[in-house]
């Protein structure tokens, strides 16, 4: 049986850096969530999301609305077709690569 | 961020999709009318007879009142989600079919037949466990609530309440606690989450 680890190559850096893995889990659970949410659930600064957010916007996995609450700026962020697609196939990419590392370390013992 | 586990994810996903069940401090209020209600069908809370109904009704719709204002306070602080229409249909759907239902059926018969051991105790104790499990898990307390409350249920058993009515007053007393400590908890697991924002000096969100 191959190792396991080949696959860790397979896997889509922009959707699997920490950060944005958890900001599109998120995502993928909502309609969509405002910045704050996100902000206290990542526990990243303001720079930080900013900066994750802007890279997903450009690959086209999240999309960006501003608008106001009152007088108070709100940004609503949420996921596109494309995101919502993506990140579900990430997700089952990670179960395989799971099941498929379980399997290997059992044959291997 | 530092690495995510699968756990992490799925805790994630779990306060994420059922945001608005975590808000803890939107049960509070609701536990505190329960509580008042119970005590007064109980008569520890001694009310004027002709104020009775309109000081119920009262209590109730300022728990309400102050559940509501609470949203405010938790999209400040915490942000807010809006979810998937129909994510959650079949939890709904099951709810609304089986669990309040048994749950309604299980406190009438608790008055009715005065059985020597409180139904109510053992069905809402259940009713406990699904909520838990059908809106994200975690909040362990409540695996300390359910089996608490299905305890309660053995009190007439053992001569410490009356059966029937009494009982059942009790027990909507003690239903009101549980949503209180339960709801307090998990406001305090719900900030154990979402924590608080890193305090920067860095520019204004995209």
């Amino acid at each position: 049986m191959k190792p396991p680890f080949e696959g860790l190559a397979e896997l889509d850096r922009l959707i699997h850096e920490p950060a944005r893995l958890a900001i599109l889990t998120a995502l993928a659970a909502c309609r969509s969530a405002d910045f704050l949410f996100l902000q206290r659930l990542t526990g990243l600064s303001k720079g930080n999301l900013s900066s994750h957010l802007a890279k997903l916007e450009e690959a086209g996995l999240v999309r960006i609305e501003k608008t106001f609450d009152g007088k108070i700026p709100v940004t609503h962020l949420s996921l596109t077709r494309q995101g919502r697609g993506d990140i579900t196939r990430h997700w089952r990419r990670l179960g395989e690569l799971r099941r498929h590392t379980l399997e290997w370390r059992a044959n291997d013992g | 961020m530092p690495g995510l586990t699968p756990r992490d994810l799925e805790r994630i996903q779990a306060v994420t999709a059922n945001y608005f069940f975590w808000q803890g401090l939107r049960w509070v209020p609701m536990g505190a009318a329960l509580l008042a209600v119970g005590l007064y069908w109980s008569g520890w809370w001694r009310v004027p007879a002709p104020l009775g109904d309109a000081v119920q009704l009262g209590v109730l719709g300022l728990a309400l009142a102050i559940s509501a204002a609470l949203g405010g306070y938790y999209r400040r602080r915490f942000g807010a989600v809006h979810g998937i229409a129909g994510m959650h249909a079949r939890r709904e759907r099951i709810k609304w079919v089986f669990v309040y239902p048994a749950m309604a059926v299980s406190l009438v018969a608790d008055m009715v037949f005065a059985p020597p051991v409180l139904l109510s105790g053992f069905v809402w104790a259940g009713g406990i466990l699904a909520y838990r499990r059908s809106t994200g898990g975690g909040r362990a307390h409540y695996l300390v609530a359910a089996p608490l409350l299905a305890a309660f249920g053995f009190l007439p058993l053992l001569g410490l309440m009356q059966p029937g009515k009494a009982a059942v007053n009790l027990f909507v007393a003690a239903v009101g606690i549980v949503f209180i400590i339960g709801g307090l908890l998990d406001h305090f697991e719900l900030g154990r989450i979402l924590r608080p924002v890193p305090a920067t000096s860095d520019e204004a969100p995209v």
